[in-house]
């Protein structure tokens, strides 16, 4: 209950970031997205119940607040990626760290592929230009940050224990 | 064989909620074209309003130093052409007078500031900080001095919601100078958009300017939206494709103007 509570508290506080700093934490156009790496961090340690709740939930909060092209997308998507997430997890648990890693990267990339083909798909832009001007660019940031807290977050665990 | 439904729901109670989800999220989904989802937009636009006005500001702030050496730069350069263009207006309005034109009304300018730009790279709303007690109304015209934004599609109190022009529903009638052809425009992704149905018998050629044509009661004409890059015939072998860039850069506006009449 005190994990959940504080995995709730951590979202919020990922999400008023996202709202308040997101012209802060842009680079070249491209901004990350930090509830997604969330949701794939704590896709290790929190219930899957839950995550999905949360993936629902700030995804459309997400939408609502941040002028996404399609709302009910990102909660759409995002209840998705957290279900292949957590039996990716609980496939690949027992494969060394770099296994893990690797799979979850592959489903960020996904991620961004799938979205960016949806919400552009009414203007037919060819899918090669979708993936080199949209869905790499988005999955290099998030995916570089996504490695910086995974590990962040393995280190903090190994010393705790 | 209720115990069974109730084992089977409880041995996958994790892919049955998935499945549940994903199918609010669908019906969320087909709602996009519904008023009330705006109307959450901009609720919700108004509410963080307070807390995101200061932080913009502040940004806007750091930046105004770069961004006013480059308009000193700008104003020498207006200065000169504004010389060549006095000339020009008292030619024009003489012969406005000759012709008995009606003196074309003012147009009002309210300056706002973005709010929110959106996620994803591929951003077609905004949110700015001028709503309803400052008089802005459904299909306001947003602009910048590089040309239009888009329009404004809802408005609440304190902050209205603006369609851009690299939004997959922003129709635009457009005209090409100097050949005064007429065409619809719409977004081509990126900084890109596209006119068709141009006959092939009229002259155009690259960096041609795109201006707004005048034919639609919500855009004013003569507002420029960019230039032709590429001019390719169509494969019934009588119009063109024309492929243009837009002038504004939507990524670096900050902040914008609201063209009212």
């Amino acid at each position: 209950m005190k994990k959940n509570i504080l995995t709730l508290l951590i979202f919020v506080g990922v999400l008023l970031i996202q709202i308040f700093f997101n012209e802060y934490i842009e680079i070249l156009e491209v901004k990350p997205d930090l509830i997604l790496i969330a949701l794939l961090i704590s896709a290790l340690y929190v219930s899957p119940v839950f995550l999905i709740f949360l993936g629902f939930v700030f995804g459309l909060m997400q939408d609502w607040l941040m002028l996404t092209p399609l709302i009910g997308l990102s909660p759409l998507l995002k209840t998705i990626f957290v279900f292949t997430a957590v039996k990716s997890v609980q496939k690949f648990k027992a494969f060394p760290n770099i296994v893990l890693l690797s799979v979850e990267l592959l489903l960020l990339f996904l991620y961004f592929v799938f979205y960016n083909s949806i919400s552009l798909l009414r203007i037919r832009l060819s899918f090669s230009n979708v993936i080199l001007n949209y869905s790499i660019p988005e999955f290099l940031y998030s995916g570089i940050l996504f490695i910086a807290f995974y590990y962040l977050v393995l280190y903090y665990k190994k010393n705790r224990e | 064989m209720l115990k069974k439904i109730f084992d089977y729901t409880f041995d996958n109670h994790f892919s049955i909620i998935t499945i549940a989800l994903v199918i609010i999220s669908f019906f969320i989904l087909l709602q996009n074209n519904h008023s009330a989802v705006n109307n959450i937009r901009l609720f919700l636009g108004d509410a963080i309003t307070p807390i995101k006005q200061p932080i913009i500001s502040y940004k806007n702030l750091i930046s105004a130093s770069k961004e006013n050496q480059m308009l000193r730069k700008k104003l020498v350069k207006l200065n000169i052409q504004t010389t060549n263009y006095v000339n020009l207006v008292e030619e024009n309005n003489r012969l406005r007078e000759i012709l008995n034109f009606k003196k074309r009304s003012d147009y009002e300018l309210i300056p706002a500031t973005i709010l929110s730009k959106g996620l994803n790279k591929n951003v077609n709303t905004i949110l700015i900080d001028k709503g309803e007690i400052n008089n802005v109304k459904k299909n306001d015209i947003i602009v910048v001095p590089d040309g239009i934004v888009g329009k404004v599609i809802a408005v609440n109190i304190k902050t209205s919601l603006v369609q851009l022009v690299t939004d997959m529903n922003f129709y635009i009638s457009a005209k090409i100078l100097p050949s005064d052809a007429k065409g619809i425009l719409y977004w081509w992704g990126g900084n890109e958009f596209i006119i068709k149905d141009i006959p092939n018998s009229i002259s155009i050629k690259n960096g041609d300017l795109v201006v707004t044509s005048g034919f639609s009661d919500i855009y004013p004409p003569m507002i420029t939206i960019g230039v032709i890059k590429e001019v390719k015939n169509s494969p019934n072998g009588f119009t063109y494709i024309l492929k243009g860039k837009l002038n504004v850069d939507f990524y670096k506006i900050s902040e914008v103007l609201i063209l009212k009449k």
